[in-house]
């Protein structure tokens, strides 16, 4: 790291400043003049035939300047890939899940708006619903969506290897029932926009979208506008994790409709509740895990079978539930592999991605059950998983997984080798385990995640640098910071690149209008991809900026090197000039000229996924992570404090340590609130827990003492060597600690969360309750 | 030009050209179940081919022009014939088939985690 001047550096978030003071603006800051507020009005039932609207009291009141239905949108549905496209902005014919929205209004102030929905008067016919997703498979069970009449929303079945023949010459075979929790991702702002549409047929809007040139096709695909004509201008965003603000949301499409209908803008702030109750929400998983060993614990097959609670919608669905299972052949070598999976509609609200996306189900069942397996055959947990564990591949040779992906680089034996040599591993034994009614423990993970998602040009993006004549420099590019800091290490990748100071970068945020097309804010692609097109902008413009030094000393630009934004000449250090002088040099000689560099990311995919038949490559390069976390739990109460978390992940290369470090703070942090807190209280598609109080995150009360360690691996197909680093960590807690729970009290938990409840339930069965 | 090679295919009887039956594989990288493994078809074009295998699918709003009733691919599928995309190919949606052509579709996503 030493040669570089900026990449490595801990320096100050580029957004810190803005964010600290409370300068940032968000979308529900903005206003312009005579605006308008919406309010979606909802239905009242999770499955319902809508047999009558009748808006006219509503349009009524005064204030009220437009009432809008589904019948608008004029049959418009949106979804992940065009196979899929079932949900429309409004419901049009039925309600299929709670709250789900039937109309909109758009009123002077958001009273009134909100009064109005009330008035609007909605028959319905109430449709038996169901709420299970194996009842839902059931012959004779409701039918949510008529093109899916068996309500699986999608299947893939998998085969790689013999599994029935690994599994007969196995010495130990395990089958066990798993099951994630139905989770939110918990962001601070809430969906929110401004749109105008504009009389003559442009759209402005400023959404809360951590991929807003998803929303921009949304918004041409339902308004039927070309793209030219969508402008997505975008604010501050106050976290995202995936789903919800990698989509767009009824609020999002009925403030633009009512727009265009009433010639004024019109915004909108989905309250908590609204979140809560109708937003988009981690799948839910079962899981039927079964695994085999030899009697050395070296794995011989894994065959899953996966029922994902898919809610109302499909949303992004097929690529979760192809995620769920691509994510099973690492970090440990496997050589046969089952996958079945199905993803069910109910009448739930719908679910979709979230930080950690598909890994964190699988992921935890298949390190719980090898911690289980090594119990069974009395092998050391870190030994049975190093045993397994796939190698470092060598520079220039890959491991190839049984289902085709290959992997460049892996450190996961170096981080579980980092994790068990720290204290709380090492010392696990020197440490009291009980301390009258609390038992401790100690326990460790070993799993991977994929970072740089891509798939077909469809995904590419690009950057633009343009220096201005002063020195300092501007980087455009359609990536989105939405909390994770990718804006700063972006401006380091522009800053190394060029040789100027990390202050010297301004980095724009998107506005579809001027900046290039980006896919956005998921997969662990930001710093990968936007990263590697910002290399190749600083690069061209570089080029440029030398070709002008070059003939101003008379030498070849290779002669001329530039750092810390002092120019020199390599054979001659000491003849040295501004990188300012530079660019004034640049820019004014001769005709003049404006330094623009561009470059675009060309990370290849192989091989584009095969949902069908588990093939194909996601993105770029995978993570690995290690975990040890120290807990103790009450035996009489079941209540956990979690002390310590140990994360040794391998980011390639930390380009920011200090975002490397909150990012895998933040993602065990979130893991742990899936792993032990959080879970939507469902009955009957009505969520029970719909306030921030009563759905139980983590506090920073409850948050453990956390050391991260870095591995470093430089992957050839990372921007300086980098891969992702914060969903690594989310997916790596909630199997860590189940085994510290197990080790504290002698139980193997198979369901998140693992609430005090289910503790004191499981004690009471084993003998173990200390009352 | 086309209409010769075509006609090399088939018979000639009378100066009359008859086609013979081609046998088309299809990859998807998703199920779509109105859409087969291989069809045996008609000598055609690949426009013909796509236009009848996706005209009628319960996702066939998505892809035809409500205006103009034409199919709609960009953004939606990406089109290969022999490995070739649509774009590529000299003749486009116009490319005529053969016998053991193979037609992959592949899903364009737009969306992620």
């Amino acid at each position: 790291m030493g040669k570089y001047s900026v990449i490595g550096k801990r320096v100050p978030r580029i957004d810190a400043k803005e964010k600290v003071m409370g300068q940032a603006k968000y979308a529900a800051d903005y206003s312009l003049a005579d605006m308008l507020w919406c309010k979606v009005a909802r239905a009242p039932f999770a499955h319902a035939k809508i047999l009558n609207i009748d808006t006219s009291k509503a349009e009524r009141l005064p204030g009220v300047k437009a009432v809008i239905t589904g019948k608008d949108f004029n049959g418009w549905t949106w979804g992940f890939m065009a196979t899929t496209r079932d949900e429309p902005p409004l419901a049009v014919d039925k309600v299929r899940y709670l709250h789900e929205g039937v109309a909109a209004v758009a009123a002077i102030d958001e009273d009134i708006a909100e009064e109005a929905c009330e008035l609007i008067k909605v028959d319905y016919e109430e449709l038996p619903g169901v709420f299970d997703p194996e009842e839902a498979m059931k012959p004779g069970a409701p039918v949510i969506h008529a093109y899916r009449p068996n309500n699986v929303s999608v299947e893939y079945h998998w085969n790689f290897g013999d599994v029935e023949k690994a599994f007969a010459e196995s010495y130990l075979i395990r089958e066990d029932r798993f099951e994630t929790g139905r989770v939110v991702t918990g962001f601070l702002e809430p969906p929110a926009s401004l749109a105008y549409y504009d009389p003559s047929g442009y759209i402005t809007v400023w959404p809360a979208k951590q991929s807003p040139y998803f929303h921009y096709r949304h918004l041409a695909g339902c308004f039927r506008l070309p793209l030219s004509k969508i402008r997505v201008i975008q604010p501050y965003i106050g976290g995202g994790f995936g789903g919800t603000k990698n989509d767009s949301v009824a609020g999002d499409l009925c403030t633009v409709m009512l727009s265009k209908k009433t010639g004024k803008p019109v915004k909108f702030i989905y309250t908590m509740q609204e979140v809560l109750t109708t937003c988009r929400r981690r799948h839910n998983m079962t899981i039927y895990n079964k695994m085999g060993m030899t009697k050395d614990g070296i794995l011989t097959a894994v065959e899953s079978r996966v029922i994902g609670h898919g809610g109302a919608y499909t949303a992004i669905g097929p690529l979760t539930m192809f995620l769920t299972g691509y994510g099973t052949p690492v970090p440990y070598k496997l050589p046969n592999y089952k996958y079945d999976c199905w993803r069910v509609f109910t009448n739930n609200p719908v679910s979709a991605a979230m930080r950690g996306h598909g890994f964190t189900h699988t992921r935890f069942a298949c390190d719980a059950q090898m911690g289980m397996m090594a119990e069974e055959l009395g092998i050391d947990p870190v030994e049975i998983k190093m045993r397994n564990a796939i190698d470092n591949p060598k520079p220039g040779e890959v491991y190839k997984a049984v289902t085709g992906f290959k992997v460049k680089t892996c450190g996961i034996k170096e981080a579980l080798k980092a994790v068990t040599e720290d204290t709380i591993w090492a010392d696990r034994d020197k440490m009291p385990r009980q301390e009258g009614p609390v038992s401790y423990g100690v326990g460790l993970s070993g799993t991977a995640y994929h970072g740089g998602a891509r798939q077909l040009g469809h995904q590419s993006c690009a950057a633009t640098i343009r220096i201005c004549e002063d020195g300092t420099v501007n980087l455009i590019t359609g990536a989105t910071d939405c909390g994770q800091g990718s804006d700063t290490v972006l401006a380091m990748i522009a800053a190394e690149e060029l040789g100027v100071r990390y202050e010297d970068i301004s980095i724009k945020r998107v506005d579809t209008a001027y900046t290039p097309v980006d896919p956005g804010s998921y997969g662990s692609r930001v710093t990968l991809l936007a990263g590697q097109a910002t290399q190749f902008a600083a690069r061209d413009a570089k080029k440029q900026l030398l070709e002008a030094g070059a003939k101003a000393w008379k030498v070849k630009p290779d002669d001329i090197e530039i750092r810390n934004a002092v120019v020199s000449l390599k054979t001659n250090p000491e003849k040295q000039m501004s990188f300012e002088k530079l660019t004034k040099i640049a820019c004014y000689e001769g005709a003049g000229a404006v330094i623009l560099g561009r470059g675009h990311s060309d990370y290849g995919i192989d091989e584009p996924l095969d949902f069908d038949h588990g093939t194909g490559e996601g993105g770029i390069n995978f993570s690995f992570t290690a975990q040890t976390v120290r807990l103790g739990v009450d035996m009489e109460t079941g209540k956990i404090d979690v002390h310590d978390f140990i994360i040794a992940h391998d980011a390639g290369v930390p380009l920011h340590p200090v975002s490397v470090e909150s990012q895998n703070e933040g993602g065990a942090i979130q893991g742990l609130g899936q792993a032990i807190y959080e879970c939507f209280v469902m009955e009957k598609g009505k969520t029970h827990n719909s306030t921030l109080l009563d759905y139980k995150m983590p506090r920073s009360t409850d948050v453990p003492d956390i050391k991260v360690i870095d591995i470093i691996t430089n992957d050839p197909d990372g921007p300086f060597g980098a891969k992702e680093a914060s969903e690594g960590s989310h997916v790596s807690t909630p199997p860590a600690v189940i085994d510290a729970l197990h080790s504290a009290t002698g139980v193997w938990f198979k369901e998140l969360p693992v609430t005090p409840e289910k503790i004191v339930k499981a004690l009471k069965e084993q003998g173990k309750w200390m009352k | 030009m086309l209409w010769a090679i075509r006609c090399e295919i088939g018979a000639i009887w009378s100066g009359r050209c008859e086609f013979q039956q081609v046998k088309i594989y299809i990859n998807k990288t998703v199920q779509v179940p109105e859409i087969p493994s291989e069809v045996e078809i008609e000598s055609g074009t690949l426009g013909k081919l796509l236009d009848d295998l996706l005209r009628t699918t319960y996702f066939a709003k998505e892809i035809i022009d409500p205006d103009t009733g034409d199919l709609l691919l960009d953004g939606l599928l990406r089109v290969q014939l022999n490995g070739v995309s649509h774009y590529g190919l000299p003749n486009g949606l116009d490319s005529v088939l053969h016998d053991g052509d193979t037609l992959t579709l592949t899903l364009i996503l737009l969306g992620g985690g």
